[in-house]
């Protein structure tokens, strides 16, 4: 698998009114072409600021330090210019809320059809030839006459659909996917991620899954970087994730996703306590107020990431086995 | 096109309830102000005086004017002026109200003019000079009220500066509009832009905003395509309030500056009892701001494809 894109020593600030704030430190990432990377954290946790980041869409107070490279080209300090002809070409992004992702004053065509025309030059009736095609290859029917509605008109997983369309149009080579099913029901998310699978299928796309449901991290992703307080807390594969895991807050994960083949009258583990405050990290791993593991050494220092086998990484200090004590009650 | 003209019809047949209740607390308020129209520092021998009021139908019990009154202005008839002796109110409408038009119309064409713009630029250019000076300009022409801009006005480039006349109306020459309309728009104009700034950084904020950007589309094609139109939406709804502001700020403009328009009638009228007068006048401020209101509201339905009329 060709390397495609290389995120090292990432690490995101905002500046707020409460001091500097650290959404994500010190992070590596790797993608090959048409792999699909599940990127799992905590809601709150910042996960979707390393991908704003790597698409130069940070808010106003935010700035990345770090490199990512794509293609061995470096994106971070590229200007606003430079980042459009990339944005939409080779990296797309589609977001959590399909409802206020588009824009409810211009047409489906209009939206579609403009990243053609911008990007690609293409006259407007090509354009939306090329529209109805994305709009059939997302399982819309009617897709001609679709064109000339307003967002309003579609249901949540239609629009997410759209945005998928929308985001295919320029064949990206990374689409990445900021909790695309969070905001859909069930049925429908299902729905979206073999869509996902199958346009990934077709066109080769590589896809970063950015999300906090370990249930759709299985349907979906071929490797997995888990992340809490906005470090990298353990990557693997995800076979090896699910099963072999060796970081506490992995585990913690784990356990707490409902199970059908277990004893359904015991009560759902959760991890104890909150989510953490990005703006009052502790000085350590960042996980350590929460962990059931943890050591003396972890409220002072944070581990570094260690290489347990080929493309399995954890930063942890507790040298022995998980799983004998309880996590959280 | 057959629905937007069924419902402004819906509409404007709507309005004739909320003129009836304007018209009758008016009517009644202003009766029972105390003294009357004919009431003079000197008493006037009771018999001329009856004879005056038998005239104006005064004497007549209170319902019965009050249903004359609804007749004669369903007739379109505003009936004749009690204080301008041999005018009705319906002259003095048509005499001043072209006037009230004229500097109104160039006050608020004048604020969108140099609201929206400033506003737009102070939302782009955020938290910069270009920011913070004409938001806090724009404080100021809030805070500061049209009756001491006006005389500053004056004081500067009527007075010091010779370069425009203090006052009075020369028949609409432009030179005579200029201080009015600005003293009258101004506030406004400071207020479109706040407004505008607020409303241009929000959807600049919106997620639909971060896709645009994320398609790679070039900042200027998401300003002006994607996020202009949804930035004006605040300020079509303000169109509403923006006449009565203009209303109200003309009767003040137009003492100052000695222009003939139908404010000047209004607070004499209120003065000195001149019923159809102040009447006429809250009927036609009235009217236009339920006229406001709906355009407001047509052009809300026009430029959102959510909104339905219905």
């Amino acid at each position: 698998m060709a390397q495609l894109l290389e995120i090292r020593d990432l690490s995101v600030h905002f500046r707020t009114e409460d001091g500097l704030v650290h959404a994500v430190s010190h992070v590596d990432f790797d993608l090959g072409e048409g792999e699909v990377l599940g990127v799992v954290d905590e809601s709150g946790s910042g996960k979707s600021q390393t991908w704003l980041a790597v698409m130069g869409l940070l808010a106003q107070n935010g700035y990345a330090t770090g490199s990512v490279k794509l293609h061995g080209r470096e994106l971070l300090g590229l200007s606003p210019s430079q980042l459009s002809h990339m944005r939409g070409v080779q990296l797309a992004m589609i977001f959590q809320d399909p409802m206020t992702a588009l824009n409810p004053y211009l047409t489906i065509g209009r939206q579609m059809t403009e990243v053609l025309q911008w990007h690609q030059k293409m006259r407007r009736s090509d354009a939306e030839a090329r529209a109805i095609k994305a709009l059939e290859a997302v399982h819309i029917s009617d897709a001609g006459s679709r064109l000339k509605t307003y967002p309003h008109e579609f249901s949540g997983g239609m629009r997410q659909r759209v945005m998928i369309a929308m985001n295919m149009l320029a064949e990206p080579e990374i689409l990445i996917c900021d909790e695309p099913t969070t905001a859909l029901d069930v049925t429908v998310q299902a729905q979206i991620l073999a869509l996902l699978n199958e346009l990934r299928e077709r066109f080769g796309t590589a896809i970063v899954f950015i999300t906090h449901d370990l249930g759709v991290i299985a349907q979906i992703a071929e490797r997995v970087a888990v992340l809490y307080g906005g470090r990298m807390m353990e990557q693997a594969d995800v076979y090896t994730l699910f099963e072999d895991y060796r970081h506490p807050y992995t585990e913690g994960l784990l356990r707490s996703v409902p199970r059908m083949d277990e004893d359904r009258t015991e009560r759902l583990l959760t991890i104890p306590g909150n989510p953490p405050n990005l703006a009052m990290l502790p000085k350590g791993c960042p996980f350590s107020p929460r962990c059931a593991y943890v050591e003396a050494r972890c409220q002072q220092q944070m581990p570094e990431l260690e290489v347990i086998a080929p493309g399995h990484v954890r930063a942890c200090f507790h040298a022995g086995e998980l799983g004998r004590q309880e996590t959280g009650a | 096109m057959a629905a937007l003209i069924r419902y402004t019809l819906k509409r404007l047949l709507g309005a004739i309830p909320t003129l009836l209740i304007i018209i009758t607390l008016a009517f009644f308020l202003l009766r029972a102000a105390p003294g009357g129209p004919f009431d003079m520092q000197r008493a006037m021998p009771p018999q001329v005086k009856a004879n005056i009021e038998h005239m104006y139908h005064l004497d007549e019990p209170l319902w019965q004017q009050y249903l004359n009154y609804l007749d004669s202005i369903v007739h379109g008839n505003f009936g004749p002026s009690f204080v301008y002796r041999g005018t009705t109110v319906n002259d003095l409408i048509r005499q001043g109200f072209p006037v009230d038009l004229t500097i109104g119309g160039l006050a608020l064409l004048g604020s969108l003019l140099f609201g929206v713009p400033i506003g737009i630029i102070a939302a782009l250019k955020q938290n910069s000079a270009w920011d913070y000076g004409p938001m806090a300009t724009a404080m100021l022409g809030i805070s500061i009220p049209n009756f001491v801009v006006a005389p500053l006005l004056i004081l500067v480039f009527a007075v010091q500066l010779h370069w425009l006349p203090a006052g009075g109306w020369g028949h609409g020459r432009l030179e005579y509009l200029i201080l009015p309309s600005i003293s009258l728009g101004l506030p406004m104009v400071a207020y479109m832009a706040r407004l505008m700034r607020a409303s241009m950084v929000e959807v600049l904020n919106s997620p639909f905003i971060r896709t645009a950007r994320a398609k790679g589309l070039p900042e200027r094609i998401v300003i002006w395509r994607h996020a202009m139109r949804p930035a004006l939406m605040p300020l079509i709804s303000f169109l509403g309030p923006a006449v009565v502001g203009i209303v109200t700020g003309s009767i003040v403009i137009e003492q100052i500056f000695g222009i003939p328009g139908i404010g000047r009638f209004f607070v004499n009228g209120a003065f000195n009892r001149d019923y159809t007068l102040v009447m006429g006048v809250t009927i036609l401020y009235g009217m236009l701001i339920i006229l406001f209101n709906l355009l407001a509201d047509i052009l809300y339905g026009v430029l959102d494809p959510r909104v339905r009329f219905e």
